[in-house]
């Protein structure tokens, strides 16, 4: 467990590159490809070092055409090959979606198990640093919603790591989304509590598994990628109010473990979700959903959601910030949740 | 004593980068060849591994702004 790993700090897209490092290594079916993933390194250096040392066969720069290489790589998937293709910016998925959850999510379906796609779509998400409608967005319950893809979103360098060899490993396509605050790149501002300790040998985090990253009695914070780092935050703040705040880290969202959130809320009685994804139809929606649905006779009151408003995300830094989940709305939902005047 | 320095080749000529992180804390036992710091110029960003065993002491803090032959640190 991550708890108990010592050594320097990784940063989370170091981390990312040492599990595909790995996997490279062992395995000759694993290749990489997308924009700027070769020379480059990606732009998020999560490829850094992997074209002088496998080659420009098993590190692929591609041209400006996501269609073209996310479709390629779908094909490389289902003739054997074990792709890790990135698509750099979530919000680019509009032109080459068909082959993602037409095909990829699809075709193990529609060839009765015969044919699965085992390929990793791993591609960076989030802002909260200014880059505008088109570069900033989460984008988690599209790909949530579409069923025969696993979406996980790792919020430290050990998850990224564990999820990434657990992601190759799988037989399904995987959506790895990254959180660009989260990578440790100095041109984000990083959000330093991504980097933590990581083991130097192989080992998973099983997609599908959420995790407690604070124990509390008083109410359940929900998040995941950046929001957790936000929950954390806001649970400090509300403990010095006395307040006892519990923060579950989803790391998956499908499959969702819904039922480390369901084990909280009934000690809690109190429910408040985060996401950074926008507010309708939201990830954030399901897991109030499905805590419901169970039973809701443990809710002392209404469960909550603290998302990004329905509107396409401001240039405007201090728009931007405006907008999106952080800490004090988190502490001040959860102090209105409980009744309690700040 | 073996100082961690900037290259002078990591990036040309006067051109600015930034000390985005270290990866150890200050007094931290580090071995030869490990990942101590990492350095960003523009969109690039570098790893600054320790040039010897032994213990670290920084003396560039986050964020602060670096020339090519800079010297961050030190290891005794």
């Amino acid at each position: 467990m991550m708890d108990k790993v010592q050594g320097p700090r990784v940063l989370l897209h170091r981390a990312v590159r040492d599990a595909l490092d790995w996997e490279m290594a062992q395995d000759p079916r694993v290749f990489v490809m997308g924009e700027d993933v070769a020379v480059f390194g990606s732009v998020f250096q999560v490829a850094a070092g992997l074209l002088e040392k496998y080659g420009s066969e098993r590190v692929r720069d591609t041209p400006i055409s996501e269609s073209g290489f996310i479709s390629a790589a779908v094909g490389a998937a289902m003739s054997g090959m074990k792709p890790v293709v990135e698509l750099m910016f979530i919000d680019f998925v509009g032109v080459c979606l068909d082959p993602i959850y037409n095909m990829a999510a699809k075709n193990a379906y529609h060839s009765g198990g015969a044919q699965p796609v085992p390929m990793v779509i791993m591609t960076g998400i989030g802002g909260g640093y200014a880059d505008g409608s088109q570069h900033s967005q989460s984008l988690f319950a599209t790909f949530a919603h579409l069923p025969g893809l696993k979406v996980v979103v790792p919020s430290n360098a050990y998850d990224a790591r564990g999820l990434m060899h657990a992601a190759i490993a799988d037989p399904n396509p995987v959506v790895f989304m990254f959180h660009k605050k989260l990578t440790g790149m100095g041109w984000f501002n990083p959000v330093k509590t991504a980097a933590v300790p990581v083991p130097r040998e192989r080992y998973e985090v099983p997609i599908g598994k959420a995790f407690v990253r604070r124990s509390g009695t008083d109410i359940t914070l929900v998040g995941w990628s950046v929001t957790v780092h936000q929950a954390m935050d806001a649970a400090e703040m509300l403990a010095r109010d006395g307040i006892s705040a519990e923060v579950i880290d989803l790391a998956s969202l499908v499959p969702m473990d819904i039922d480390t959130v369901i084990e909280s809320v009934r000690k809690t009685g109190h429910l408040i979700v985060v996401d950074e994804d926008y507010r309708n139809c939201g990830v954030a929606s399901e897991v109030i959903a499905r805590v419901v649905e169970r039973d809701i006779g443990m809710l002392k009151g209404p469960p909550q959601r603290i998302c990004f408003p329905d509107v396409p995300i401001p240039f405007a830094l201090n728009m931007e910030l405006h907008l999106r989940p952080d800490a004090q709305k988190i502490a001040a939902e959860a102090r209105r949740s409980l009744g309690v005047a700040a | 004593m073996t100082d961690i320095i900037i290259p002078e080749d990591m990036w040309s000529g006067d051109q600015e980068g930034v000390l985005v992180c270290w990866t150890f804390e200050n007094g931290a036992t580090v071995r030869q060849g490990e990942v101590a710091a990492e350095v960003a110029l523009e969109k690039a960003q570098m790893e600054i591994c320790a040039p010897a065993s032994g213990v670290l002491r920084q003396m560039a803090r986050e964020e602060d702004v670096l020339r090519g032959g800079a010297v961050i640190g030190a290891i005794d």
